[in-house]
């Protein structure tokens, strides 16, 4: 009796310990876009092209905008920037795609009234 | 049983002044495992609280980075440390006094065909699920080891889950035997008149029990100890310290040197990889030899799913088998082929190949050896070329990384309002000249190699005498199959890659 106690408390441990991982999520009154050139990634330089869009659909203009890209397995070096803006609501950062896989793009920063925003994007970047 | 051995007198680790001391003490294990423990828990909380970015989690990093590197080092260099500070058994202690003595295990899996399953899971579910980019499901791994060792530690009444079935202990079971410590008598004299043999049996009896160890000419005892309830265990997985050849199942607890009440077992120095040119060292079944020979090989398709042809391989597979036909999704199409790919390239490949070698073996040399035991005298040879090529897989992760753990704890302290080790420092990583790296993992395959063949041939001259260049043959072939394949697969570009889109 003892014996199938302890396995269903463990069962009923196993069952409940939750998952509740931090990921984060945008900002609701913002929209961002990520467009890369080319648009299926490969290995070598590459050239992201971010839109920021208020609610309305209106461009951001004068945030601060850095990006950073991870494989997805763990250990391995990551890659930052700050983007440039070029256009209205529109920011560019040359990239160096040094591996192929799995990337993770997080583009996160702050609207010029301080509004943090963060949103992440995956790629697989090919041969 | 085998007979019980004569060890040389060698250099006892246990004799050093404040280690050895330590390790011997009551509590020497528990030294080791509540750090470990503590890593466990963290990594386990930050696996399901942290950033679902496998690069910036604490239980990823740890445990696909760190701990293959640590442990490959460890064996190397020291022995089978990481299965003497393992976490997961540490809640043993309260099953066992929960649950009593427990039955035994059953007879049909006291072997390594569990653990040979489990570690071929583990592996395949590494890849489909893409453990090493969850940080949720590799907490849940941690997890499940602790809840598996828990439940069997309550039911049976040995170390079931080390023995038979935890993966990670096979691993190391099978490669601790290239290291360079083993539990020894000292003097094997002092084991045959052994009253207790405690430290297979313990010390440990609910009521004080006075054992006579001699007795002096007028029938009084001369020499006495006594087991009571400050005994300790015996050995979690029944080795007898006289008879022990090889560290195979030794999981360096060290209960067998605080049970001896003659303090008669060491952990001395000796040279690596002894047992393995020694044919009666270990037990003739084909359990373990599979263990030694899959194990290379899953370390061949291990490492052959981080490189480029093992996406063209999968498609053509998927393609072959028409699963894209079935309207089945895409990820289990992935996990079939994926299991078509393991099952084949881990368990088939080798076992098939495995008896034909020994088939063809005893065909060129007209021995009438069994298959058997030309089969378990010779796979010890697949273990220095098998942890070779683990060496040259997980050597790329950890040298590649090492340093990511920095930031990954500045950012996990940062996250609960530690700041005294300031804003995580994102460009520290490790080794970054591939060259080097490319170095390391082209000397660990020489080595294995060299190290296999040496043993092949030793064992093989032993089994076939004058025939051995012939009796060797076909396992050398296979070991050079293994060491050209590994050689080409470490040769191409790595690829982090978790999804591939079948057609």
């Amino acid at each position: 009796m003892t014996k199938v106690s302890i396995t269903l408390i463990c069962v009923l441990v196993f069952a409940i310990v939750g998952c509740r991982q931090n990921t984060p999520a945008n900002n609701a009154n913002l929209t961002i876009e990520l467009v890369s050139d080319p648009p299926i990634p490969a290995m070598g330089q590459s050239t992201f092209i971010i839109q920021l869009k208020d609610s309305e659909g209106q461009p951001i203009t004068d945030a601060t905008v850095n990006l950073r890209g991870d494989m997805t397995h763990a250990g391995m070096q990551p890659e930052f920037g700050t983007l440039l803006g070029i256009d209205e609501g529109q920011y560019r950062y040359d990239f160096t795609w040094s591996m192929v896989g799995d990337w993770v793009i997080t583009v996160a920063g702050t609207t010029a009234d301080g509004t943090p925003f963060e949103q992440r994007f995956e790629r697989q970047v090919n041969r | 049983m085998s007979a019980l051995t004569t060890p040389k007198p060698r250099f006892d680790l246990l004799s050093l002044p404040v280690v050895g001391r330590l390790l011997r003490g009551r509590y020497g294990r528990l030294v080791l495992q509540l750090p470990f423990l503590v890593v466990a828990v963290l990594l386990i909380y930050d696996g399901f609280t942290g950033d679902a970015l496998a690069s910036q989690n604490l239980a990823t990093v740890g445990v696909w980075v760190h701990y293959r590197g640590f442990l490959a080092i460890a064996l190397l260099l020291l022995g089978n440390v990481f299965c003497m500070g393992c976490p997961f058994t540490l809640p043993r202690t309260l099953a066992k006094r929960l649950s009593g003595s427990g039955r035994r295990f059953p007879k049909l899996l006291r072997n390594k065909w569990l653990a040979i399953t489990n570690l071929f899971l583990l592996f395949f579910l590494y890849e489909w699920l893409d453990l090493w980019a969850s940080p949720a499901l590799t907490a849940w791994v941690i997890i499940a080891y602790f809840v598996a060792s828990f439940v069997l530690d309550a039911w049976f009444s040995e170390s079931a889950f080390c023995k038979y079935v935890c993966p990670l202990g096979a691993f190391n079971f099978a490669y601790s035997t290239l290291s360079p410590s083993q539990i020894q008598a000292k003097n094997t004299s002092v084991c045959a008149s052994c009253v207790g043999k405690e430290c297979v049996n313990g010390s440990y009896s609910p009521q004080p029990l006075i054992l006579i160890d001699a007795i002096a000419t007028q029938n009084t005892p001369e020499r006495t100890h006594t087991h009571d309830q400050n005994g300790v265990l015996g050995c979690g997985t029944n080795l007898f310290v006289p008879q022990m050849k090889s560290n195979m199942d030794c999981t360096l607890c060290l209960d067998c040197v605080r049970a001896c009440p003659h303090d008669n077992v060491a952990l001395v120095l000796r040279a690596p990889a002894k047992e393995l040119g020694d044919i009666e060292a270990m037990p003739k079944r084909w359990d373990y030899a599979f263990l030694f020979i899959c194990l290379a090989f899953m370390g061949v398709v291990n490492a052959f799913g981080m490189v480029p042809p093992v996406y063209e391989l999968m498609k053509s597979l998927a393609l072959g088998l028409q699963l894209g036909a079935l309207g089945l999704s895409q990820p289990l199409i992935e996990g079939i082929v994926l299991l078509v790919m393991f099952g084949v390239g881990a368990l088939l490949l080798p076992v098939g190949w495995t008896l034909l070698s020994g088939k063809l073996a005893m065909m060129l040399t007209r021995s009438k050896t069994s298959l058997r035991e030309i089969v378990t005298s010779l796979s010890p040879a697949f273990v220095p070329l098998g942890f070779g090529i683990w060496v040259a897989h997980y050597s790329y992760h950890f040298l590649t990384g090492f340093l990511t753990i920095v930031p990954v704890s500045q950012l996990f302290l940062i996250q609960h309002g530690v700041t005294a080790l300031g804003t995580p420092n994102w460009t520290l990583s490790g080794v970054t000249n591939l060259t080097v790296i490319g170095g390391v993992q082209f000397v660990a395959l020489i080595l294995g190699f060299l190290m296999s063949f040496v043993v092949l041939e030793r064992n093989a001259r032993h089994l076939f005498k004058r025939q051995s260049v012939m009796g060797m043959l076909p396992f050398v072939l296979m070991l050079l199959f293994l060491m050209l394949v590994a050689t080409w697969i470490f040769s191409l570009p790595m690829e982090m890659r978790g999804t591939v889109y079948f057609d």
